[in-house]
């Protein structure tokens, strides 16, 4: 079910998306000039649409 | 559904809530995290080397977002550039002013008709700035763009020259005017025998659809415009000649065909000779009729955002 099946590396990977999204979030905020989070927003939909169709990845 | 995949469903609902949440607090989180930079417009070089950076990294978020921030920048410099250049008209007008005894006004538009832009603008300058009813309004230097309709007292409302069926004497300077008003009106033995009034001067045809006359038949113009054929009477070495804003900038004139005009001619306000009305764009000749259209831009740009000059009479 699981595409990682080691529960460390499991764990490892979360660990890694959440910082990338942090990541995203804040490079987002630092740009003085921009009124969308343009970066946040790639990353969500890339996300968002993995686990949509992750299901049917398979 | 099983519960799994309902599961996951509610993941995904619970992501794209969090994400509009920060969407929507995206410009506050923004502002609060960038609460000590001082935006400055960046200088030419700067951009260039935005432009230009060797890191891939930064240069590839450089160009995600440089689009946006240039943009900024460069729309930025461009209203201080146009701040400059204003600041440098309102200096040379100005200085006229003071050369002459002539009172000009300097004016902003507040507000313009959305729905017929080419109509009527109100400016911020009224009757306690001294503006009358029938002042001139133009743009720097000379181009003359409307006619003070009312006024108040902090304000007045102009109706542009341009605006639909308004008649509006304009002059054309041509270098050989009499000769082409002796032309024109071959029945009459010297261009000099005609005056403003004159009725005698006819240009008879052999239709008996179209008479031109000063006395004004009004004839019907193909777009529903009634024009009254005017005759050109020379005023001070031109051709006087009644123009009908078109409603959209322009103007337009029918004149006889005799006269020679040629495109890009300037034309003038007859009332103030000094103040150009538009430019002679097209000219169109219409096959077994006794006339031509004259189509003239005017100068009034709906975008114009700098200051308008008011000069009573």
């Amino acid at each position: 079910m699981k595409m990682v099946k080691n529960k460390f590396w499991r764990i490892i990977l979360n660990i890694i998306i959440v910082a990338v999204l942090f990541f995203c979030i804040f490079y987002d905020l630092s740009l003085s000039n921009i009124n969308f989070p343009f970066l946040t927003t790639i990353f969500f939909g890339v996300f968002i649409i993995y686990r949509f169709l992750k299901p049917y990845l398979r | 559904m099983n519960l799994r995949a309902k599961k996951n469903f509610q993941y995904n609902i619970l992501f794209i809530i969090l994400y509009f949440v920060f969407l929507l607090s995206f410009p506050f989180l923004r502002s609060y995290f960038n609460v000590n930079n001082i935006k400055v417009v960046a200088p030419e070089s700067a951009l260039v080397a935005a432009r230009t950076s060797t890191n891939l990294v930064s240069g590839i978020f450089h160009n995600i977002v440089g689009y946006f921030s240039e943009r900024k920048d460069l729309l930025n410099e461009i209203s201080y550039l146009e701040r400059e250049l204003q600041e440098e008209k309102n200096k040379n007008v100005l200085a006229e002013v003071r050369d002459s005894n002539e009172t000009k006004i300097v004016a902003k538009k507040i507000f313009s008709d959305f729905t017929n832009i080419y109509q009527a603008i109100l400016l911020d300058k009224g009757r306690i700035d001294d503006v009358q009813e029938g002042a001139v309004v133009f743009l720097y230097p000379n181009k003359a763009i409307g006619i003070v309709d009312s006024v108040s007292n902090k304000s007045s409302l102009v109706f542009l020259f341009s605006k639909d069926k308004n008649l509006v004497e304009g002059v054309v300077n041509t270098k050989n005017s009499k000769e082409n008003l002796k032309s024109a009106f071959a029945g009459n033995e010297s261009a000099e025998n005609l005056n403003l009034n004159s009725t005698t001067s006819t240009l008879n045809s052999t239709t008996s659809t179209l008479s031109v006359t000063t006395s004004g038949q009004t004839l019907t113009f193909p777009n529903e415009i009634n024009i009254d054929l005017s005759t050109p009477v020379s005023s001070s070495g031109g051709l006087l000649i009644e123009f009908i804003g078109y409603g959209s900038g322009d103007f337009v004139a029918k004149i006889p065909e005799n006269i020679n005009i040629s495109t890009g001619t300037i034309v003038y306000l007859a009332r103030d000779e000094n103040k150009a009305l538009g430019e002679i764009i097209k000219i169109e000749k219409q096959e077994a009729s006794f006339h031509q259209i004259l189509f003239v831009r005017g100068y009034y740009n709906t975008r114009e955002n700098g200051d308008y000059y008011i000069e009573n009479n």
